[in-house]
């Protein structure tokens, strides 16, 4: 569910097609993705998931895995 | 078009401003040539400036560098010859000082508070500055939404994406302005717009005007009328119902209020929109439509995709959050003339009216029409830079000026009344030794024998006078002004 929706959340940032092997792929490798992009998408994944991620993390955070993971614990926590 | 060629400066990352003002000015179709210098100033790269020659310089500091940096002056940037667009501070607070913030000169505060009054004073009287407005988007946003410490501290982003892309259409607002692009009419519907009630079923005394929402709309357009903006009607009704209403004493307009008045049954809207425009001499692109239906928004929009249609929320309640962050009313200056400007169209349904009943000849002679030269000059340069930015049907070379700009030409300007009143500033002349090289006159003085007199006035000055046209879409009625009146091409 989680997974779906980040894909959903990416593919509107990116304005990309959603990739295949999404659930373990690498960011940085995802079509559409730079630096300006990729705070963008952080900002939008804080807003639909109602979550907030801490400053360190925004950068720190490099795979689709590892990102879904601090989404569950947050939503958890 | 050829693209607005902008150079932005920033003091913080430019990356989410750049790509903002891109992906604006392609969705609006508004052709932009951005160069972008990120932590630099102006001054460092003054070279490179002048070989990029733009039509405008942003420059965007941010607030968060006053925290730990002096923030520089605006004044040698004023030297340079282009036309600055710089963006206010938003005001922030390091909390050492409470209530007292604003008394203490050393205070975070009290310095942007500072910076942004010296900035407003410079650009009251500076002709090459104009004022981005960024702090009244922050209080309009909210500080919360607008920044966000992790990506100042993280990667030296000073705004939120949300507060970036309102940045960007304010920008993109201001340029659109400097390339002739100004919105001149307010066109209303009546029921339930400008008044709560229907006034065909309820009838003239059952209407509410006293809603206080729509009283805050009505206050909305008293003062676009009173900055020079043309107010119009466009209603499903009958012409007897809506006087009667007007008629009203609670009712803070009178008809005479709207320079046009369209109202029918079996009207498309986006005819009568057409209708005004033609009566009005303006194209359809100068026109702010609003209504409460979202069925007659959407038919204006497929009809007229020009018109300004803004989304109202179905609460009335709200509307004016949604108005009064509308960039259509965008403008470089306000001018004296712009009153004037306004009351002379709607006296020129009287002239209208009087035409209908002369010969061209007799109407003429009949107006009294007394039109005055003079030189270009300082007096008159803020006006002049205004006309040649709205004039798009009469401008013979698609020329575009800034005040600042007109101060270093030759030229001259023309002021005209009539009986029905004084019209202020109507056309602009700008001349290289013999020739011509810029013209443009208001549409309300065209066709009354006008430009005639102009080149009279020229000719008799100039004894080898010749004239530059350079045609466009919209400037096709003065294609031959030059050849029938004995003007030769350079």
């Amino acid at each position: 569910m989680i997974s779906q929706q980040l894909a959903l959340c990416f593919c509107d940032v990116l304005r990309q097609p959603m990739p295949a092997g999404f659930e373990c792929a690498t960011i940085a490798e995802l079509p559409g993705w730079d630096s300006v992009a990729h705070l963008s998408l952080m900002m939008e994944i804080e807003k639909r998931f109602q979550i907030r991620f801490r400053a360190t993390e925004l950068f720190a955070i490099t795979t689709i895995p590892a990102l879904i993971a601090v989404i569950e614990e947050r939503q958890h926590a | 078009m050829k693209p607005f060629r902008l150079a932005l400066f920033t003091d913080s990352a430019p990356q989410f401003l750049e790509r903002a003002l891109l992906s604006l000015a392609q969705a609006q179709g508004f052709a932009i040539e951005l160069k972008v210098w990120g932590f630099t100033s102006p001054l460092a790269v003054q070279d490179e400036l002048a070989t990029f020659q733009p039509e405008a310089v942003c420059y965007w500091l941010c607030s968060e560098q006053a925290r730990t940096h002096q923030l520089p002056s605006i004044e040698p940037l004023l030297a340079l010859p282009y036309h600055w667009l710089i963006c206010n501070l938003p005001i922030l607070d390091e909390g050492a000082f409470g209530n007292y913030a604003l008394l203490a000169p050393s205070s975070l505060r009290a310095r942007l508070a500072q910076w942004n009054h010296d900035l407003l004073e410079r650009a009251q009287t500076q002709h090459n500055l104009h004022l981005i407005d960024l702090e009244r988007l922050v209080s309009d946003l909210g500080h919360r939404q607008c920044f966000d410490a992790r990506l100042w501290h993280m990667a030296a982003v000073a705004l939120t994406p949300t507060a970036t892309e309102l940045l960007a259409e304010r920008i993109l607002a201001t340029l659109r302005v400097m390339r002739g692009e100004v919105r001149k009419v307010l066109v209303t519907d009546l029921d339930d717009t400008f008044w709560s009630g229907i006034v065909s079923d309820v009838g003239a005394q059952g209407i509410h005007p006293e809603d206080s929402s729509r009283c805050a709309y009505r206050a909305w357009l008293k003062t676009l009328a009173q900055r020079g903006i043309l107010l119009a009607i466009a209603s499903r009704n009958e012409i007897a119902t809506v006087q009667e209403a007007f008629a009203r004493d609670d009712l803070d307009f009178s008809l005479e209020d709207f320079a046009a008045v369209q109202v029918a049954w079996d009207v498309p809207k986006s005819e009568m929109l057409k209708r005004i425009a033609e009566q009005l001499g303006v194209h359809t692109s100068s026109l702010v439509f609003i209504d409460d239906r979202i069925e007659n928004r959407n038919e204006v929009r497929a009809q007229c995709p020009d018109v300004l249609v803004p989304e109202l929320p179905e609460d009335s309640t709200c509307w004016m959050d949604v108005l009064s962050s509308l960039t259509g009313f965008e403008t470089l200056a306000i001018t004296e003339d712009d009153a004037l400007r306004a009351q002379s169209i709607k006296s020129n349904q009287q002239r209208l009216a009087l035409a209908e009943t002369l010969s061209q000849e007799d109407y003429l002679a009949s107006l009294e029409q007394q039109l005055t030269p003079e030189p270009l000059s300082a007096q008159n340069v803020e006006r002049a830079a205004q006309l040649s930015q709205r004039c798009n049907r009469f401008n013979m070379c698609n020329t575009r000026h800034t005040a600042e700009e007109l101060l270093n030409r030759k030229g001259w300007v023309y002021r005209l009344k009539d009986r029905y009143g004084d019209m202020g500033l109507i056309s602009v002349v700008i001349l290289e030794q013999n020739e011509i090289v810029s013209w443009v006159m208001s549409c309300r003085a065209f066709g009354r024998g006008i430009e005639q007199r102009i080149l009279s006035h020229l000719k008799s000055m100039i004894p080898e006078l010749c004239g530059r046209y350079q045609p466009t879409e919209r400037n096709t009625l003065c294609a031959n002004l030059y050849q029938e009146n004995g003007v030769p091409l350079p």
